[in-house]
């Protein structure tokens, strides 16, 4: 594997974690990033993704994004994805989903009024 | 009903358009090929699930799905494996409530739309359905054999889903169809393995044990009747001796009479455990205090035990109830509680027989405990004892002599007077049989 996914938790707060992803997104990983992140959610804490790393994204990647997305709505918390790498930035625009996901351009912005 | 989306089925006469179709379709292609390649390694159903509801939910640009598989038997139900975007609860609830009017799927229906199901649903199974934004619903299938279904909730933005769109979700169900296929078959394989695995350990086992006591019984019977043999053939030599004294010629005898008495023993042991694993022994049964019998029992077996340097106590709690047994076979029993104690105990060793009330779970019982203070037995090894033909030490330089045999007759005669015999032991710290009968109310 070129490009293992790695996850890295850089700043955690009480309210929020910001996590920085780098390899791959794809039917692999993407259940791990979901946990990942529900679990955070279960503590109350918003999450920003840096998604800097990211040098591929499957369908099943943008579907997890989209997953997380939903679920964090409907439990009234907050996801945010920040600095998107090119290959994401293309396949978010093939489908449209800007206007869906809280996309930032860096995890400054992102944070902004979540803590 | 056709759908249109002039973003995804653009006009010949816009470039833009066209471009963004092209980037689309070879999106679908690697989401495809991505699809069948993660599918090809996974094995579990739920991963199989995950794989599948991500992948199609950012094929089509959705972030609600969930996936049920049919139930064995009959009505089939729909048993949610994963969802994602819809709670689980509210999943499952929906599988449920849908079962009814999605079983059976038409294998050949692709995908039905829930704005379709006016007539076929039932109106509660409609409000949830739209409260919760699902949109279809598609059959996951193997060789036109319903397996599940998945659901899909609308497209983000409202747009609706194309005709194409719909062609790569029926081929990424029909990729979907044929794994969770493989990986049941796979685990199924698995399964059968397992058990194949374990039914022929234990005729392993069933040999290792017919052989150590083909060895054991050639062993025990043969001990006895070479002693017989001797000491016949000394009195045979020495009858026309007239030196030889009578006190020596009675020893002579006793030797002999008693290892015959043995060699019966042993064969009724043995006759009577095939005919107790046959459930043809029989029984009579009586209702009775134990505690007489055992004490009178104690008493005459005492002089032996003490002669091999053991001491046996009996002990009897006041007020005992009276339970329901056969006389021969209680004391068959705790004679061969008391006869293994003698046996795997070194000299020294105190023996208890205590007979008690014990109550469980709103059963009462009479309890005859035969405690001793010996080496104890291992944990690892209780399970075994009550087998047949076992000894803990197996070997055929073991100790103690014996076919292993009575602890397996022993429970298996308390079976037949609806008790059981119970074992606590610990490596140095004693062992305590516990043979429980049903108590009988003096009031019955």
């Amino acid at each position: 594997m070129p490009d293992p996914f790695v996850m890295e938790e850089v700043e955690a707060l009480p309210r929020s974690v910001t996590i920085r992803l780098s390899g791959r997104l794809d039917a692999k990983s993407a259940p791990e990033l979901t946990r990942r992140c529900s679990e955070h959610r279960t503590q109350a804490r918003s999450v920003i993704l840096n998604l800097a790393g990211v040098t591929f994204i499957a369908s099943s990647g943008v579907g997890a994004l989209l997953s997380l997305e939903e679920e964090f709505r409907q439990a009234g918390a907050k996801i945010r994805f920040a600095c998107l790498s090119p290959a994401v930035v293309s396949v978010v625009r093939l489908l449209n989903l800007e206007q869906f996901l809280a996309i930032r351009s860096t995890e400054e912005e992102a944070r902004r009024g979540l803590d | 009903v056709v759908w249109t989306d002039p973003d995804r089925d653009p006009k010949a006469d816009d470039p833009g358009g066209v471009l963004r179709l092209v980037a689309r379709r070879e999106r679908d292609l690697l989401s495809l090929s991505e699809l069948t390649q993660e599918l090809t390694i996974a094995l579990d159903p739920y991963e199989i699930a995950d794989i599948a509801l991500y992948s199609i939910m950012g094929q089509l640009g959705t972030s609600r799905a969930a996936l049920w598989r049919y139930s064995e038997g009959s009505p089939r139900q729909l048993v949610l494996v994963r969802s994602h975007g819809v709670s689980k609860h509210v999943a499952t609830a929906l599988g449920t409530a849908c079962a009814p009017w999605l079983v059976p799927v038409d294998p050949n229906q692709r995908v039905i739309l829930v704005q379709d199901l006016e007539l076929r649903a039932d109106a509660a199974s409609l409000r949830l359905l739209r409260q919760e934004g699902i949109h279809l619903f598609a059959p996951i299938t193997f060789r036109a054999e319903p397996l599940g279904v998945l659901a899909l909730g609308s497209r983000i933005g409202g747009t609706r889903y194309t005709e194409a769109e719909l062609h790569v979700l029926v081929t990424s169900l029909g990729m979907v169809g044929g794994a969770l296929q493989n990986a049941t078959l796979y685990n199924s394989l698995r399964e059968n393995n397992r058990k194949l695995r374990l039914a022929n350990e234990s005729l392993k086992e069933l040999d290792r044990l017919k052989s150590e006591f083909l060895s054991n019984v050639n062993h025990e019977l043969r001990t006895p009747l070479t002693i017989i043999i001797a000491y016949l053939s000394i009195l045979m030599d020495q009858a026309i001796d007239p030196e030889l004294e009578v006190s020596q010629l009675r020893e002579y005898l006793g030797t002999a009479l008693s290892e015959a008495r043995k060699l019966s023993a042993m064969v009724e042991n043995l006759l009577e455990f095939s005919s107790a694993t046959k459930e043809t022994l029989s029984l009579r049964m009586e209702t009775a205090e134990v505690a007489p019998c055992l004490a009178s029992y104690c008493a005459d077996r005492a002089p032996g035990v003490s002669s091999g340097l053991r001491e046996l106590v009996f002990i009897e709690d006041q007020g005992l109830p009276c339970a329901r047994f056969d006389r021969s076979r209680l004391l068959q029993i705790v004679d061969s509680l008391v006869s293994n104690a003698v046996k795997f105990t070194p000299q020294g060793t105190r023996i208890m027989v205590r007979v008690g009330r014990y109550e469980e779970e709103g059963s009462s019982w009479v309890r005859v405990e035969v405690q001793d203070d010996g080496p104890g037995i291992p944990s690892d090894r209780i399970e075994a004892l009550f087998g047949s033909f076992r000894q803990l030490d197996g070997s055929s330089t073991r100790e103690v002599g014996g076919m292993g045999l009575g602890l397996s007759l022993a429970q298996q005669l308390a079976q037949m007077m609806d008790g059981m015999i119970r074992v606590e032991s610990e490596p140095g710290r004693g062992s305590n049989f516990m043979l429980l009968l049903p108590a009988v109310s003096p009031f019955a």
